[in-house]
């Protein structure tokens, strides 16, 4: 009797145990991570605001802000290899060292609250400072460091 | 306000558990006051037949707003791709962050307020002459209000919410080096509290899991007479009490950051979206804890000459029922740990 009643019990725990591992095993077999999202936070990408950090294993990482990437870079400057960002004006990726980095009231990823911008000409850069009441902040990205 | 499906489903739950529960307020207290043991058997069986009515609103009201606290995040999600910023649940949330606070706080309180009483009504049910009455209709008055003050408040936050402007999300908050989850056990472990996290987390799952096996098999042999029972539940309860705890702090440190394979993302909203069968995980590690609470809240409410054996019954299974829990979604876990 006593028998009876665990086996009873003990076939839908099995049950629910073995849908839990199954469920599991299927999202991880299902789930490959999006190539378009940003490689700190999962968020979309938006390719005028891309920064991608290429590291010294040969691997690349693409982040949706400087927010992120600047984040991402405080950690593990050692690793990366090459920066690369993206002028806001014409979409052109630069490497970061001669890029103009402003820091304004415009948010460019909302998500990230990420103020800062990314321009290739410094007069660009100037007049957007201007204009937002911004300043040119130092590149974040140096590897010198 | 934001108008979706989700928000007419989620309003309309609100609005029929917060209308009933007025009622169910009132009656509860009334039915509480008239039953008294010394009535004669006439008056409690004429007490009993006007209780059903209540019973049965009770339990309509109370399954609902079991419901509504899963619901209440499947609403908030629906709600991200219309909030510029919002990347989770977390940038919904950041429009007015005070009250969806407050109902955060407030629907697991009311979910596990609701699956006690379920389970005191259920033992008192089985009982012959009703001995839980008065208790059970008592505890039923604070519950109404519960779920009248949950339901106001479901209104007034998604009446309320609102699209215009922009929001920042979980990176400029849960990503800082001063977060609350980091800050914490940093002080107690110190700079790498990260190689800690998932050892303490085992070991407090895995410490449960066996405690209510063993508790399943233990509940029955314990001698009546004695407070042993009420010993084992409380300590039941205040492991899973440690366990959620460690359990949190894991989850946003280490878990999360590890399934979403972003490791220096510590969002478990976002966890819940990018990796899907993370909600399970969590609907199974909310039951595995909350279910030796409910062991401790039963035997607190439930004790009575006339129900200890169904009650050990109870406590038994409730014990059975959180070892599967929680076994399952620390499986969970670990295929994902192993395996990604």
């Amino acid at each position: 009797m006593k028998a009876h009643i665990m086996n009873r019990k003990a076939a839908p725990a099995a049950v629910i145990i073995a849908v839990s591992a199954v469920v599991s095993l299927l999202t991880i077999i299902l789930h490959k991570q999006s190539v378009s999202v940003c490689s700190y936070d999962g968020e979309d990408i938006m390719s005028i605001y891309e920064v991608n950090i290429k590291i010294k294993n040969g691997g690349m990482l693409r982040f949706c802000s400087v927010y992120c990437a600047e984040a991402w870079f405080r950690e593990n400057s050692p690793e990366a290899a090459s920066v690369t960002v993206t002028d806001e004006l014409t979409g052109e990726k630069l490497d970061a060292s001669l890029a103009i980095f402003v820091e304004s009231d415009v948010v460019s990823v909302a998500a990230t609250n990420n103020r800062i911008h990314v321009f290739k000409d410094e007069y660009q850069a100037r007049e957007h400072a201007k204009q937002y009441n911004g300043r040119i902040v130092d590149n974040p990205f140096s590897l010198s460091k | 306000m934001i108008l979706n499906v989700y928000t007419i489903i989620m309003l309309f739950a609100s609005a029929l558990t917060g209308i009933l529960a007025i009622p169910a307020w009132f009656m509860s207290y009334r039915m509480y006051a008239m039953w008294k043991q010394s009535l004669h058997a006439e008056a409690k069986t004429d007490i009993e037949n006007k209780s059903y009515l209540l019973l049965l609103m009770a339990t309509v009201i109370v399954i609902i707003k079991l419901l509504s606290w899963p619901f209440f995040y499947v609403t908030l999600q629906s709600y991200v791709p219309e909030i510029r910023g919002a990347m989770c649940i977390f940038g919904v949330t950041q429009f007015d962050p005070s009250m969806s606070n407050a109902l955060q706080l407030l629907k697991p309180l009311v979910f596990f307020l609701i699956g006690g009483w379920l389970l005191l009504n259920q033992l008192d049910r089985r009982a012959e002459t009703s001995p839980l009455f008065r208790r059970k209709f008592l505890f039923l008055h604070l519950i109404s209000f519960m779920v009248i003050a949950d339901s106001v408040g479901d209104f007034i936050y998604f009446a309320g919410l609102k699209t215009e402007g922009s929001v920042a999300c979980c990176t400029t908050f849960f990503d800082l080096p001063e977060r609350a989850t980091a800050l914490l056990p940093l002080s107690i472990l110190g700079a790498e509290y990260e190689r800690y996290m998932l050892p303490a987390y085992y070991s407090f799952n895995v410490m449960l899991v066996i405690f209510m096996a063993v508790s399943y098999r233990g509940v029955r042999n314990i001698a009546p007479d004695k407070n042993n029972i009420m010993g084992a539940t409380l300590s039941g309860a205040v492991l899973a009490a440690l366990t959620a705890a460690v359990t949190i702090f894991a989850m946003f440190e280490v878990i999360a950051p590890r399934l979403m394979k972003l490791p220096y993302h510590h969002c478990i909203y976002c966890m819940w979206q990018y990796v899907p069968d993370s909600i399970l995980i969590t609907a199974l590690f909310i039951i595995g804890v909350f279910l030796p609470c409910w062991a401790l809240l039963l035997n607190m409410l439930g004790r009575h000459q006339e129900t200890d054996a169904t009650l050990r019954t109870y406590i038994m299974n409730i014990y059975f029922a959180g070892a599967v829990s929680l076994s399952a979604s620390l499986l969970m876990v670990t295929l994902h740990l192993a395996l990604e």
